[in-house]
């Protein structure tokens, strides 16, 4: 009796042994998951920082670019045109007579002078962080308007709680938007519709063109950068179809 | 104390038909229901004719039904062709023996530890899986994992006592004037074992709560 007694205690103490062994195994591999999780997420957010960072300074340089193209026109081009009007104006005087040909040329060149600087100021971010997007979209469909042939409406809210810096990203891409309908589409009406929900902003862009391609080897460098600056943004981009022509429809953060 | 197996059986057929029915009705979840039904009826059999005759028998289809039950579920479970292999070895292997194996003995020690190693084996194959393939899922929402984890801890837990008892029940019917007092001690034996089960059970359907709990406060 005593030496079996004796037998199942170690027995017992072998079950409790071999228990504690598997238990030791279920917290290794516990472990060892928690481990690598942190790992492959510690991996995931370096690899979001990097594209980040590169999506930022490819950005940085796109706006200095468009900064300088602003400053050429109005220094340069500009200041080109007008000695060209001043010239006009001087030959006109010497001439004594108001050619009418001379006349519509001084005044055509009037013209294109205003809309280089309208130009010109749009693409110049000093400018841009003056104003608010609504304001800048005005004054960009107010300039497309007064070219014949396209009609661009908008719609929006009277102010945006939204950060200067990410209005201007959000307008840079509102306007790659639409140029891509005037460029592509072959529209003839462009409506955009701005809008505040929920913690979001939807920008809508719809046009009556030929529609969208969506095959990704057809697509040019204004897509890309509004999926760069949309991606920047935390937001996201779509292009649907619409009857006719195509809505671009982009949801972003208001505070990224 | 006998009566604890069959209703540890039962819990068991609850939490995996719940699960089949709620959450996954895959059918590994659906044959593990209906092994477990199977060994409730088999055991609460068992239960009812222990004073009066020999469940050597039931307990020796027991460990061929786990061996084959189980065996079903890791080779749905396991993803690599070597180890849904290995679990179709596991079950062979257990049903090999227990077919070839016609000795009338009290308790079949080599088949249940047979059928043990068999699923240990396989346990390790999916802890192997589930370390190779890291996910975002949190392993405790993953009920695959608990289970496997209470099988680890009750065929490890079980082990010794599968493989001693045949020798501890020869020891028994061979023990002279105090025989009582042996019969005592195996019960004690066989108590520890009944306990792994039960706990076990009881472990799975409170994985099972904490998965639907956690599932129903992602969604909401």
């Amino acid at each position: 009796m005593d030496s079996i007694s004796q037998e199942i205690y170690i027995i017992v103490i072998g079950c409790a042994f071999f228990l504690l062994v598997a238990i030791g195994i279920i917290f290794l591999v516990l472990i060892y998951q928690k481990r690598q999780l942190r790992y492959i997420l510690e991996k995931r957010q370096l690899q979001n920082q990097y594209t980040e960072e590169l999506l930022k300074t490819r950005l940085e340089t796109q706006e200095q670019t468009l900064n300088m193209v602003s400053k050429e026109i109005h220094d340069n081009i500009g200041q080109l045109l007008n000695s060209s009007k001043i010239l006009i104006g001087v030959a006109q005087r010497r001439l004594n007579t108001t050619e009418e040909t001379l006349q519509t040329a001084n005044e055509t060149l009037g013209h294109a002078i205003q809309e280089l600087r309208t130009l010109s100021k749009s693409l110049s971010k000093d400018w841009l962080e003056q104003f608010d997007l609504i304001q800048n979209l005005d004054t960009e469909v107010a300039r497309i308007n007064a070219a014949d042939g396209i009609r661009l409406s908008v719609t929006h809210p009277s102010t945006l709680t939204m950060p200067k810096e990410r209005q201007l990203v959000l307008f840079r891409i509102v306007q790659e938007s639409f140029q891509n309908a005037l460029k592509h589409s072959e529209a003839r009406n462009i409506h955009i519709v701005i809008e505040q929900r929920e913690g979001q902003l939807h920008a809508i862009i719809t046009d009556d063109g030929k529609g969208f391609d969506p095959d990704p080897s057809r697509l040019g460098f204004g897509i890309t950068n509004i999926k760069m600056r949309t991606a920047l943004m935390g937001g996201t981009v779509q292009w649907n179809p619409a009857q006719p022509g195509t809505e671009v429809l982009i949801q972003i953060p208001i505070n990224g | 104390m006998y009566i604890i197996e069959p209703i540890a059986f039962l819990i068991y057929v609850g939490a995996l038909t719940f699960y089949a029915w709620k959450i996954d009705g895959t059918w590994r979840y659906k044959v593990l229901s209906g092994y477990y039904f199977l060994a409730t009826v088999l055991l609460t059999w068992a239960a009812f004719i222990f004073y009066s005759s020999s469940t050597t028998r039931i307990y020796n289809i027991l460990y061929l039904i786990t061996s084959l039950g189980l065996s079903f579920y890791f080779f749905s479970l396991l993803r690599d062709r070597w180890k849904k292999n290995i679990a179709i070895i596991s079950g062979l292997a257990t049903l090999l023996y227990f077919i070839t194996n016609t000795e009338e003995i009290y308790f079949d020690s080599i088949g249940h530890v047979i059928a043990s190693t068999g699923i240990v084996v396989l346990i390790f194959l999916y802890l192997h899986q589930i370390m190779n393939n890291v996910t975002e899922e949190p392993l405790s929402l993953n009920f695959d994992f608990w289970y496997v984890c209470i099988q680890l801890m009750y065929h490890l837990g079980s082990f010794a006592i599968f493989l001693s008892y045949n020798h501890f029940t020869y020891r028994y019917f061979s023990a002279g004037n105090d025989i009582k007092e042996v019969g005592q001690m195996l019960t004690y034996l066989w108590g520890v074992h009944n306990v792994l089960l039960f706990l076990g059970s009881l472990i799975t359907w409170s994985g099972l709560l904490w998965i639907v709990y956690r599932r129903r406060s992602t969604l909401l």
